[in-house]
């Protein structure tokens, strides 16, 4: 699976969630994880419809959208939701 | 004999209130002169009108001699006896005999009682009625008395603090806190922060970081500052006051309003609003910190930090606005008006000094979570909604400095 990080460099929420990603990623080696600035990759937040929130967390299995986060997640948040999708 | 002793206690009680409350009949004591300085617009001097007005009721042996100061004989004469006492306070200015007391508040009324009572039983000089006859003021004639003219506590670090000083510092370092988590410029110094520790110059980091900081804080005292004076010249004007109030109150529910919304998408995080502007500002930090000349650099942040903090004023103008115009609605020295905007702004910029200070010692940038941002959107709206109540409806309040 795919995970897609939608960040930018003026938001500072993104900063605490890249820490936090880094953390809870490498616990989850089998991921892919693949960086999309917000202002640089205009084409990539218009195909996933990214909304007015940063930082997004989106999960794809091949072509289909299995999670999406938005916002400042907590540790524990994560690995609830992340869970789901392990199962 | 326990009900005894307590009848005893009750009926003496009783008669210790009654002999308080009475009425102060000082046949044949001396005649105390007060000696009140006023402004027709200060809600203060209205409040020491009132409560010299029932003072009088309960002494025989005083008279109040009132000084409306806009009437430039009283003016001169305030003046000359504001440097008697070597002090610049404004008013309500009140003297009794060899002692002036300044601004009132209900510490002040019983002040001016003891004074009363004391000066009926003692000799003393009239200060301001020698003031008035042309005749020397001497230092003997200044009151030792003890008399503290207002009570202090002790602050670690700070010191020694006025209670009447204390509600403003308060009301600056809340306020300052709550403004400084609006995260308008916040972004531009963690940013700011990254690309320099991207470069691992960390002199370079130090400077242009603090350089940031610094004329982030300049700016917003200068602003501060100036609409001070704006708002030092329109505090006698009440459908002004009125208007602030209005204002500050839609600004309150506006800011509730957002915190609300944002409790309801449950999603913390960057809001995308202004997006050009910001790419701007990036491009802008990136050319900064690449060039080489450290000079040019540094006349660019402090540039930057003044552009940006000018355009993102409109993000959090209600609060400094607001502190600024109860700053107006009391009567300090110039000095405690800018040591006040000062405080604030010391406040208003810790969480970028904790952010650049920590972005230092560890050489990693965090960012300040926008949960913080969301709360204080609140407190920040709940605050502007009270100031307005408080301003339309009970401006005395917001007059620490009673």
């Amino acid at each position: 699976m795919t995970v897609l990080r939608f960040t930018a460099v003026w938001c500072p929420s993104c900063l605490i969630m890249k820490s936090r990603w880094r953390v809870f990623f490498q616990l989850r080696p089998r991921y892919e994880q693949v960086d999309v600035d917000y202002d640089d990759d205009r084409d990539a937040v218009k195909q996933y419809g990214i909304g007015d929130v940063l930082p997004v967390l989106i999960v794809v299995d091949g072509t289909r959208e299995v999670l999406r986060l938005v916002g400042e997640k907590t540790m524990k948040e994560m690995e609830r939701l992340f869970a789901g999708i392990e199962q | 004999m326990k009900l005894i002793r307590k009848l005893f206690l009750v009926i003496l009680t009783i008669f210790a209130t009654l002999a308080l409350s009475a009425p102060v009949k000082a046949e044949g004591e001396n005649v105390v002169t007060v000696h009140f300085f006023h402004l027709i617009t200060c809600v203060n001097c209205r409040a020491e009108g009132l409560a010299l007005d029932e003072i009088l009721t309960r002494y025989d042996n005083i008279i109040v001699v009132r000084y409306e100061v806009s009437d430039p004989a009283n003016a001169e004469l305030f003046e000359a006896v504001k440097t008697a006492f070597g002090d610049q306070s404004g008013t309500p200015y009140t003297v009794i005999g060899g002692v002036a007391l300044t601004g009132y508040n209900d510490q002040t009324k019983r002040d001016i009682e003891s004074l009363i009572s004391r000066y009926q039983t003692m000799a003393h000089t009239d200060v301001v009625q020698k003031i008035i006859d042309g005749e020397a003021v001497l230092p003997d004639d200044f009151d030792d008395f003890g008399y503290d003219p207002g009570d202090v506590i002790h602050l670690p670090i700070i010191g020694e603090v006025a209670i009447d000083d204390l509600s403003i510092g308060i009301a600056a370092i809340v306020i300052g806190i709550v403004d400084g988590f609006n995260p308008c410029a916040m972004w531009v110094l963690l940013f700011l922060i990254t690309m320099l520790a991207n470069m691992g110059n960390r002199k370079r980091m130090w400077w242009l970081g603090f350089a940031f900081l610094f004329a982030s804080g300049a700016m917003y005292f200068l602003f501060m500052a100036a609409w001070l004076n704006v708002a030092l010249t329109i505090t006698a004007v009440v459908w002004i006051r009125i208007l602030i109030g209005v204002v500050a109150f839609a600004f309150g529910g506006w800011n509730l309003w957002r915190f609300f919304r944002k409790v309801k998408t449950k999603a913390e995080g960057c809001e995308v609003t202004g997006i050009e502007k910001k790419r701007k500002i990036v491009d802008r930090i990136r050319t900064i910190v690449r060039e080489k000349s450290f000079l040019v650099a540094l006349v660019g942040i402090v540039a930057l930090a003044i552009s940006v903090n000018f355009v993102e004023l409109a993000c959090s103008a209600g609060l400094p606005l607001l502190f600024t115009q109860i700053l107006a609605y009391n009567d300090l020295p110039a000095t405690a008006y800018y040591a006040f905007i000062g405080l604030y702004i010391f406040f208003f910029l810790i969480d970028d000094i904790i952010v650049f200070a920590a972005a230092m010692i560890t050489m990693r940038v965090t960012g300040v979570s926008s949960r913080y941002a969301k709360w204080s959107t609140l407190v920040g709206g709940v605050i502007m909604l009270a100031l307005g109540i408080l301003l339309v409806f009970f401006p005395e309040i917001v007059m620490f400095n009673f």
